[in-house]
């Protein structure tokens, strides 16, 4: 009896330790918010393309709002873009932000040819939003290449970071983003369907897209906190 | 050629009845309720078609709100209601004039049957199309003075299209050309009726039933149905405007500007609504020309 | 003398029923051709079979010299009808009438012309009003300017006094007097008042049950009708009626 009581102690305590904040993981999102600290609101022009099975949407000129920490907005001025309620991810401080965490390291992935370390974070507030993260970064250049971020009310987000000439303040030029979609179906005979012999998009895995293409960014000249309202 | 002398004669005729400016006060009427409720009510309009999607996106229901979108609603109304308001006066072109004892003082002058019956089709052809123009005018440049423009999203039973702004326009007017051609059949099909008639309450009832018919037949989606009846049934083909807004995309899953789906689909519902007026013109001419006037 | 109208052998049949049984009659050019018959004679099946409003079973039908079939066009421009009661439409007013029916006659008469036609009838006061504010005496009146407006050879009237009072009866009778006098046209008329008739007719045709009876010039007639023993039709003052009366049974 004592022994198996012992044996269960030692393993709470495997499972305590392992879980517990890496001192290296912390240190690393440390680092990295620290470069990503250096914005603290931009405007960026962009392309945005939508690729979901059961939207057939154009090529959208959009521009992105953000300001620290956690504002961000996409937005269609001149047209109609059903934007993904978990862009808002694409902002990583959403991520680096977080104060009450533990981070550990859980080893190495190569993404678009750049070995990363991959680095798993669970909030332990309740009221947060995200319940865990996985972010990618590349640890010479301090940058995060790939997040995988899981709500509670959105589901999951996989997020893909490409870097160019602001690389040196965390922000992206192209940002591809995966999540879950719900499937979209309408009442028989409500919509009155013009049957031109294309199959239904329904029934195939619901998994949408969106690519963000950057292509001018304006640094810290201040934003209204109405306009994200 | 007498033709035109006596489509000139129909075209006045009709233009002389007040029942004729009904179907225009109607469309009006019609097309600004429509505008009222969606400017009232059009947030939980676009809400029943997007209430799936709430939780997953954002959904920007001022700019889905815009001209172009209530203007799609509102030729929603051309299946149902417009076809009775032709009908109306389609129907009447030779069963009217025959309850009314005018169509033997027409036909004892030097015209022919043939083109007694294609006259007065076509005087019922120029009446849609000036209705559809008339439509035109308060569906679409109305509802874009109310609404204002902006993209245009079409919604499917499976799937929702986005259209810019800029690739719209065009898309209207082949809809409303396309729209006239559904409505031209219809007309076609209550001069065919009214032959038969001595009373044009007969064909205008008659052609509003079929259309309701076909179009139950067609929305039930019963397999039996869907194989035989619906690919050659002219309410499935009278729909096509409706694929002028059904977009292309490619496979990064980008609509195409400018394109159409299935566009050879949409060929084909022309030749088959073409293919309707035909026939049911030469029938409604042969049967004339055989006819005993005896009203 | 020439013929304007040849009719032979005509015959129609409406499933078990036959309407005009094997009739064969001419109508000399310039004459007033009185057809006359009871009530389901066939009269109104044989002059709807003239105006080409019912094809024949049977028989042919040659007008100003043209079989009707293969020269329907040339004929009907130059034929002007008024076939039972004159349905108008009730939207249109007098000289609007007359404007449609005569480009569907062919021809594009002058305002003037029109106006004067319509004076001619006695509707001059009322040219500009709708047909639905007319009696049924002005309608007949409109009804025959709308034969008349292509100024047609043969004019064929069925019953053109219905509605007319006494004074629009004796205006009627001087107008086919004289447009078939003055004017040289010739005029088919049926009509129930067989003292008109007998007053205008030059040539008569009777038939009963779809046959002919009697087709004879108006003079041969009357002498057949006072060789009847009048006494024994004292209620009829007419020769013409009382000999109608004998033919048919009555």
């Amino acid at each position: 009896m004592k022994k198996i009581i012992l044996a269960l102690f030692s393993l709470l305590l495997l499972v305590a330790a392992a879980q517990a904040s890496d001192p290296t993981a912390v240190a690393l999102l440390a680092s990295v918010k620290k470069k990503y600290d250096l914005v603290n609101d931009y405007s960026a022009r962009a392309r945005l393309v939508t690729n979901v099975i059961f939207i057939k949407a154009p090529v959208s000129q959009v521009t992105v709002y953000y300001r620290k920490p956690d504002q961000l907005l996409v937005k269609n001025e001149k047209g109609i873009s059903f934007i993904p309620k978990g862009t808002v991810h694409i902002n990583m401080n959403n991520v680096l932000g977080l104060t009450n965490f533990e981070a550990v390291l859980s080893g190495t992935e190569t993404v678009d040819g750049v070995l990363c370390t991959v680095v798993k974070i669970f909030p332990l507030s309740e009221e947060e939003s995200i319940t865990r993260a996985t972010l990618y970064i590349d640890p010479t250049q301090l940058l995060v290449r790939r997040s995988v971020v899981s709500t509670k009310e959105s589901g999951t987000y996989s997020i893909k970071m490409k870097y160019g000439s602001y690389s040196w303040c965390g922000l992206p030029s192209e940002v591809a983003m995966e999540f879950n979609t719900r499937d979209y179906k309408l009442p028989k005979g409500t919509t009155l369907d013009y049957d031109n012999g294309t199959p239904k998009a329904s029934g195939l895995p619901q998994k949408g897209k969106v690519l963000i293409q950057y292509q001018a960014y304006t640094l810290n000249k201040g934003l209204p906190a109405s306009l994200f309202r | 050629m007498m033709f035109f002398e006596v489509l000139r004669i129909e075209l006045f005729k009709i233009f002389r009845r007040p029942r004729t400016f009904i179907a225009f006060g109607a469309i009006a009427l019609i097309i600004l309720l429509i505008q009222f409720a969606l400017k009232v009510n059009g947030n939980e309009f676009i809400l029943f078609f997007t209430d799936s999607q709430t939780d997953t996106f954002e959904i920007p229901f001022g700019g889905i709100l815009n001209g172009y979108f209530v203007c799609v609603a509102v030729l929603h109304i051309i299946l149902v209601h417009v076809p009775l308001l032709v009908a109306l006066i389609a129907g009447d072109m030779i069963a009217g004039e025959a309850n009314s004892g005018t169509l033997r003082m027409l036909a004892t002058k030097s015209v022919t049957r043939t083109e007694l019956v294609l006259a007065k089709f076509a005087a019922s052809a120029v009446y849609v199309i000036l209705l559809l123009l008339w439509m035109a005018l308060f569906a679409l440049v109305g509802s874009l003075l109310l609404f204002g423009a902006n993209d245009l999203v079409v919604f499917k039973e499976t799937d929702l299209h986005i259209i810019s702004n800029t690739d719209v326009v065009w898309r209207f007017i082949a809809a409303f050309f396309f729209a006239a051609l559904a409505l031209i059949m219809i007309a076609a099909l209550s001069v065919f009726l009214s032959v038969f008639a001595e009373n044009s309450l007969g064909p205008i009832v008659a052609t509003v039933c079929i259309v309701i018919v076909f179009t139950i037949l067609q929305q039930l989606k019963v397999p039996v149905f869907e194989q035989t009846i619906n690919p050659w049934s002219f309410t499935t083909h009278m729909l096509g405007w409706k694929g002028f807004f059904y977009v292309e995309k490619s496979a990064d899953g980008v609509t195409i500007p400018g394109s159409i789906e299935n566009p050879i689909a949409l060929v084909k519902s022309g030749a088959i609504l073409l293919g309707y007026i035909t026939l049911f013109i030469s029938a409604a001419v042969w049967a004339f020309r055989k006819k005993d006037i005896l009203s | 003398m020439t013929t304007v109208l040849d009719v032979k052998g005509l015959t129609k049949r409406f499933a078990e029923l036959t309407a005009v049984d094997d009739l064969s009659f001419s109508v000399p050019a310039g004459s007033v051709y009185g057809f006359l018959g009871q009530n389901g004679a066939g009269k109104s099946t044989t002059i709807r079979m003239l105006l080409t409003l019912i094809s024949p079973t049977a028989g042919e039908i040659t007008l100003f010299g043209l079989p009707l079939a293969s020269h329907r066009f040339d004929i009907l421009s130059k034929v002007g009808a008024i076939v039972e009661k004159p349905d108008l439409y009730k939207y249109l007013n007098g000289v609007e009438h007359l404007r449609i029916f005569s480009r569907l006659s062919g021809v594009r008469p002058q305002e003037n012309k029109l106006k004067d036609l319509l004076n001619m009838v006695g509707l001059g006061a009322r040219l500009t009003s709708r047909v639905g504010t007319y009696s049924q005496g002005m309608r007949q009146r409109l009804a025959l300017a709308c034969a008349l407006v292509n100024d047609p050879d043969l004019l064929i009237l069925d019953e053109p006094t219905n509605g007319l009072d006494p004074q629009g009866i004796a205006d009627m009778r001087q107008l086919i007097l004289h447009l078939s006098r003055e004017q040289g046209k010739t005029i088919i008329v049926s009509s129930h008042l067989l003292s008109e008739i007998e007053m205008i007719a030059d040539q008569v045709l009777i038939i009963d049950k779809g046959k002919k009876l009697m087709e004879a010039s108006m003079q041969t007639i009357l002498q057949k009708a006072t060789a009847l023993d009048v006494q024994q039709l004292p209620s009829h003052r007419y020769f013409l009626e009382a000999y109608f009366l004998s033919l048919t049974g009555q």
